[in-house]
């Protein structure tokens, strides 16, 4: 059995521990959450916690720092809330799980953002794994696939639409030429879309997870700042209109490239007909290989459920 | 080999024409026809268009070292040229960014073939898209940094069109 400390439990820890439990049967290593970690403090059953039993729990003494440092577990998941700047707590619990030889996976961008190369190292020096699908394109497999299809056939660019709130927004004032401002409201009463949706429309998420594809897809060395990075907020009803008339829809598109090492979020006209093209709050990533041209990875970029799947099939590879 | 058209202007001035035509020369063109449009005089300047043959790597070499003997308005060429398309969001009109993205082309060696505008109200942000044909990549790059510095001093928004996958 493969005993989990799971730190962080918002909707993705929720619907990961829910998965977990449905699908233990389909991983070798019969996973089970023996640890919890939410704001009050850490609880912990060396028999294994089912979904909602310490939902009324009193609040632990451990934290979540502690409980990574010196508590009974194989793999810490990692999904407590995203700090792009610092890597915020997350990337604490990370290093200290690392450093005792445990493994981590992760659907948290900050730890991955600020520290790559420390943490890939950090792994490997402790024999440990470091694992985080569920950073980029939520439950499309754009790392995994990379790291077990294309040994031999390098990817030497990437483009894609890596945030599924702005795409969303962009759909409707297409679909239905609303102006920015209504778009948004209309994503926020969705659940799309956050009361401060900076990360969302500005496009630093999309940046981060641009971050996350140079640096292990394409063996960059980058950060947050490398990344020329613009939003959708000036796209106007007017613009998205007169793109359509000709034969474009506007995206905001992340593209990295290995042999100039350029990186950046902008909106972009798109081909309406371009693989590119997708609607709604789904998510596309696509290759460019050495070997075999394009390979394009379209799907659902957010939500519970569909990052739990990335961070379930991350944990599957540990087997 | 690759058919190219180009506009030059030249001052009004003895040996100027022959510099282009060193130009040619030196990166192995050989030329079809040269057309002096002395009508076409805007002040001291004299519109000039060429046409020539010449091997198709060579093209863009050959653009960087004339332009820097002489100002090059338009270069086409049925083998050469390929489309883009810009879209620019903003103020365009008030500010003279219109006009001066419209030079801009022309000034890079890029040609545009349709300009088409969205304008609801002068107060209100408009945009245009500016569809042109360029005769390589270098042109191409030139072209987009010359908008985008455009852009970025008159504090609009451009879009580039995503090429698609090789």
């Amino acid at each position: 059995m493969t005993r989990i400390f799971l730190a962080g439990y918002g909707g993705v820890g929720r619907a990961f521990h829910d998965l977990v439990v449905a699908e233990a049967a389909s991983l070798r290593s019969k996973p089970q959450v023996v640890a919890i970690a939410r704001r009050a403090g850490v609880r912990s059953d060396p028999e294994g916690i089912a979904p909602g039993a310490f939902d009324d729990a009193a609040p632990a003494a451990d934290t979540a720092l502690q409980f990574a440092k010196d508590g009974a577990y194989d793999v810490l998941v990692e999904l407590t809330p995203t700090d792009l700047d610092t890597g915020g707590a997350a990337l604490d619990h990370v290093r200290a799980a690392l450093a005792r030889g445990k493994h981590v996976v992760t659907a948290n961008k900050g730890p991955v953002v600020v520290a790559y190369r420390e943490l890939m190292d950090l792994a490997r020096a402790n024999g440990a794994r470091f694992r985080f699908e569920g950073t980029v394109a939520g439950a499309v497999p754009v790392l995994n696939t990379h790291d077990r299809c294309l040994t031999g056939n390098p990817v030497t660019r990437v483009d894609g639409i890596l945030n599924g709130t702005s795409n969303f927004i962009l759909t409707r004032m297409m679909d239905e030429g609303l102006d920015f401002d209504a778009a948004l409201e209309e994503a926020q009463a969705l659940g799309y879309a956050e009361a401060d949706p900076t990360n969302d429309v500005d496009g630093y998420d999309a940046a981060a997870k641009i971050v996350i594809l140079a640096n292990h897809v394409l063996g960059l060395d980058i950060g947050m700042k490398d990344v020329a990075c613009t939003g959708i907020r000036s796209v106007s009803a007017g613009a998205i209109r007169l793109a359509r008339t000709q034969g474009y829809a506007i995206r905001l598109i992340g593209s990295v490239d290995a042999e100039t090492g350029r990186a950046r979020v902008a909106p972009r006209l798109v081909p309406r007909t371009s693989s590119l093209n997708v609607t709604g709050p789904l998510n596309v990533v696509r290759y460019r290989t050495k070997h075999a041209g394009p390979l394009t990875f379209v799907g659902r970029g957010a939500g519970g459920m569909e990052t739990a799947t990335a961070v379930l099939s991350d944990l599957a590879s540990l087997d | 080999m690759s058919r190219v058209e180009l506009e030059v202007e030249l001052e009004d001035r003895p040996g100027e024409l022959v510099h282009v035509l060193e130009e040619v020369a030196r990166f192995g063109g050989n030329l079809e026809s040269v057309f002096h449009e002395r009508a076409r005089a805007r002040g001291d300047r004299i519109p000039v268009r060429l046409a020539f043959e010449m091997d198709r790597e060579s093209v863009p070499r050959f653009l960087t070292a004339l332009r820097k003997r002489a100002r090059v308005t338009e270069v086409s060429g049925s083998t050469l040229a390929s489309p883009a398309a810009y879209l620019v969001i903003g103020h365009l009109f008030q500010g003279g960014g219109f006009v001066a993205i419209g030079d801009a082309v022309f000034q890079a060696g890029g040609s545009l073939t349709r300009i088409q505008a969205d304008v609801e109200h002068e107060d209100e942000p408009s945009s245009a898209l500016f569809d042109i044909t360029v005769p390589t990549a270098e042109v191409r790059r030139d072209v987009e940094q010359r908008i985008r510095a455009i852009a970025e001093e008159k504090g609009l928004t451009f879009l580039t069109s995503l090429e698609e996958a090789a």
